[in-house]
């Protein structure tokens, strides 16, 4: 089926793969091509772990309390509330 | 009061004047909006103005907020604006856009190790973030912005689309391009940390 899709094709789908955003004929395309194509599947792995590192390394903090104190503290400045 | 309909009474009783109404909104969307000011800037200072200078012009322009999007989605573009024009100031070194470019028609052309299953232990993690943190910040801010809303932030491309004003298409290829700029980035990082390795065993 994926006789016609070269590396170079599925590359270019591999950020829509991730992101689900391809139709189930190209989902299954990409997925024919990285069962025989260890490049392509290797890009893949390493673009997936690539957000995972990215999610993993900023995970959400709380506001600092005095941050919020001072946001408060402007606007009753400003607007004289 | 929680969740998008606590959001939008809180909204219409601030719109109306009520000051607690409006540091009840402030309360409620606090950690959003200084979490994403922290992931696009990296630097606690810079998140806490962004903070600050959000929640000043939501309040100026509060009338003029019809509600087409959620509270929280507009407070996003609010935000991410400052964020972009902090950005555009920064003089630091960032990879010229041609080379994003020639990177998502060649990264195929390479040679790819698949350095997925390499295991960062919790000493490395500080190292691994930081050189992660120096890649991200030599993107330029319109790839910055995208891959840190879509990516860490975790937000669809029509919302993206949405907050920065452009299209879904051009949110897709900024994506992309930044997702292959920055695990180019962490190949380096992983070849070079098994190098060392190599050399020490």
């Amino acid at each position: 089926m994926n006789r016609h899709f070269t590396c170079e094709d599925i590359f270019r789908l591999l950020s829509g793969y991730i992101d689900n955003e391809l139709d189930t004929l190209m989902r299954e395309i990409v997925e024919e091509h990285i069962k025989e194509c260890e490049r392509c599947l290797s890009l893949l792995h390493t673009i997936e772990k690539t957000i995972a590192i990215s999610r993993e390394t900023h995970r959400k903090k709380k506001v600092p309390k005095k941050v919020v104190n001072r946001v408060y503290y402007e606007l009753r400045i400003r607007y004289k509330r | 009061m929680t969740g998008i309909d606590g959001e939008s009474i809180l909204v219409e009783r601030a719109k109306n004047g009520d000051h607690k109404a409006f540091e009840d909104l402030i309360k409620m969307t606090g950690d959003k909006i200084y979490n994403l000011g922290l992931r696009l800037l990296h630097n606690k200072e810079d998140a806490a103005d962004i903070m600050q200078e959000t929640y000043i012009a939501a309040y100026e322009n509060l009338p003029k907020f019809k509600g087409a999007s959620s509270f929280s989605t507009w407070l996003y573009r609010i935000a991410t604006n400052f964020a972009l024009m902090k950005m555009r100031k920064d003089k630091g070194k960032k990879v010229p856009e041609e080379r994003l470019k020639e990177l998502s028609k060649n990264a195929y052309d390479t040679a790819i190790t698949d350095w997925a299953e390499s295991p960062v232990d919790h000493l490395k993690k500080q190292e691994l973030k930081e050189a992660l943190d120096r890649a991200i910040e030599s993107l330029p801010p319109k790839y910055r912005s995208v891959f840190v809303l879509h990516d860490i932030e975790g937000m669809s491309i029509a919302e993206i689309a949405d907050i920065l004003s452009i299209s879904q298409g051009a949110v897709k290829t900024r994506a992309h391009r930044s997702r292959l700029y920055l695990r180019e980035k962490l190949s380096e990082y992983f070849n070079e940390r098994a190098r060392k390795g190599m050399m020490s065993a």
